[in-house]
């Protein structure tokens, strides 16, 4: 299990949702990485505040008409496609008709929930876009790191093919008309210059020879 | 790091990568000098060998007193006047040529042999051997080398356009 995989899951996580083997299984991942575990922390701070947070009045009409449109939600859908929606539709509070019917806000506010809720605030299908746009900037950046790579490849390879396209033939090769040097100087003490004149028309070559040691 | 982060230094990256490398290549599509470098390893054997591409070379090479020819490396380069290149070879044998002024039939460049070893404290550090100043006509290949290889001699055949 990866970053990723675990950070998909860290909702469920929290909202103790997963089964032992899932639960398990992040455990062992937090123990041994510190990022994960920062941002555990970071949720739980954030659940903190939204723990302290006192939800604003809100006009009973629009309670009872949101609870009566989750209901109608719920009712032709199973948990898992909930889930997995790519975009709900918005609702549209204005259209709901007040009924007079009170309700009081009742579970706290969560961040991040993977089942529709009855809470007054809680963010019903913000899991479902999260879950789906991961992946997908996850194949977009793959896709685009392939694309580079698969273009520096090639440039390589061109590169290489075009450095290695030439032939040394007879008719190439210098004569000493052909070249003149203006100096030689050896660096190396154990060499020395063996050959480094000819006629106009003979090869232009320096050739060195090791120095035989002395005693 | 946020996901709108991440995307924008992933694009930035790959942006970067994509212009260094359009620039390097509209760099090498108009340099001034084209350098060709053959590296071959010469050696004595009872059963002599000529690797196929020197075989119009194999008079030529055999001046150097040697039988057996094969190429170690080949590579060309486009370099600026005033640049250097460098063409490693085999050994830690290199190459390293700087053009200079050209004019229509001829460039004239420095030759520099060169030898990696590593020093007292492991470092990798660059010898000079030889430096040779030179006028060569153009597209013509200059023969130089005789250094030693744990089998035979490094020559190597140079040219400039």
């Amino acid at each position: 299990m990866n970053c990723d995989d675990v950070r998909t899951m860290l909702a469920g996580y929290a909202d103790g949702e997963l089964s032992a083997v899932e639960r398990e299984a992040i455990r062992l991942h937090l123990d041994r990485c510190g990022r994960c575990r920062a941002l555990v922390a970071d949720q739980q701070r954030v659940q903190r505040v939204l723990d302290s947070y006192v939800p604003p009045a809100v006009p009973p009409e629009r309670w009872t008409a949101m609870r009566r449109r989750l209901a109608a939600e719920a009712e032709g859908r199973e948990h898992a496609d909930l889930v997995t929606r790519a975009r709900p539709e918005p609702f549209d509070f204005e259209d709901e008709e007040p009924t007079g019917e009170v309700e009081a806000p009742a579970a706290r506010p969560r961040p991040v929930v993977r089942r529709p809720a009855a809470g007054p605030h809680a963010p019903v299908f913000a899991p479902a876009r999260v879950a789906l746009r991961r992946p997908r900037r996850r194949w977009v950046a793959h896709a685009a790191g392939l694309l580079v790579t698969a273009a520096l490849v090639a440039g390589a390879f061109w590169t290489a093919w075009r450095s290695s396209e030439f032939d040394v033939t007879p008719e190439t090769l210098a004569t000493q008309s052909d070249v003149t040097i203006h100096g030689i100087q050896m660096m190396d003490p154990a060499y020395t210059v063996v050959l480094y004149a000819g006629a106009p028309d003979d090869l232009a070559a320096v050739w060195v020879e090791p120095l035989e040691e002395e005693g | 790091m946020s996901p709108a982060k991440r995307k924008v230094v992933v694009a930035a990256g790959a942006l970067t990568v994509l212009a260094g490398w359009a620039v390097a290549a509209c760099a090498a599509e108009a340099p001034p000098v084209r350098i060709k470098v053959l590296g071959i390893q010469a050696t004595n054997e009872e059963k002599p060998h000529v690797d196929a591409e020197l075989e119009p070379l194999k008079d030529s090479l055999a001046r150097s007193g040697y039988n057996s020819f094969r190429v170690v490396a080949k590579q060309q380069r486009d370099v600026p006047g005033g640049a250097t290149a460098e063409f490693p070879l085999v050994e830690g044998y290199a190459l390293r040529v700087e053009p200079g002024e050209t004019d229509e039939k001829n460039v004239t460049l420095t030759l520099v042999w060169i030898r990696y070893e590593q020093d007292a404290r492991g470092r990798r550090v660059a010898r000079v051997l030889q430096r040779m100043p030179m006028t060569i006509r153009k597209g013509k290949f200059f023969v130089s080398g005789g250094w030693q290889l744990k089998e035979g001699v490094l020559i190597a055949a140079m040219s400039a356009e």
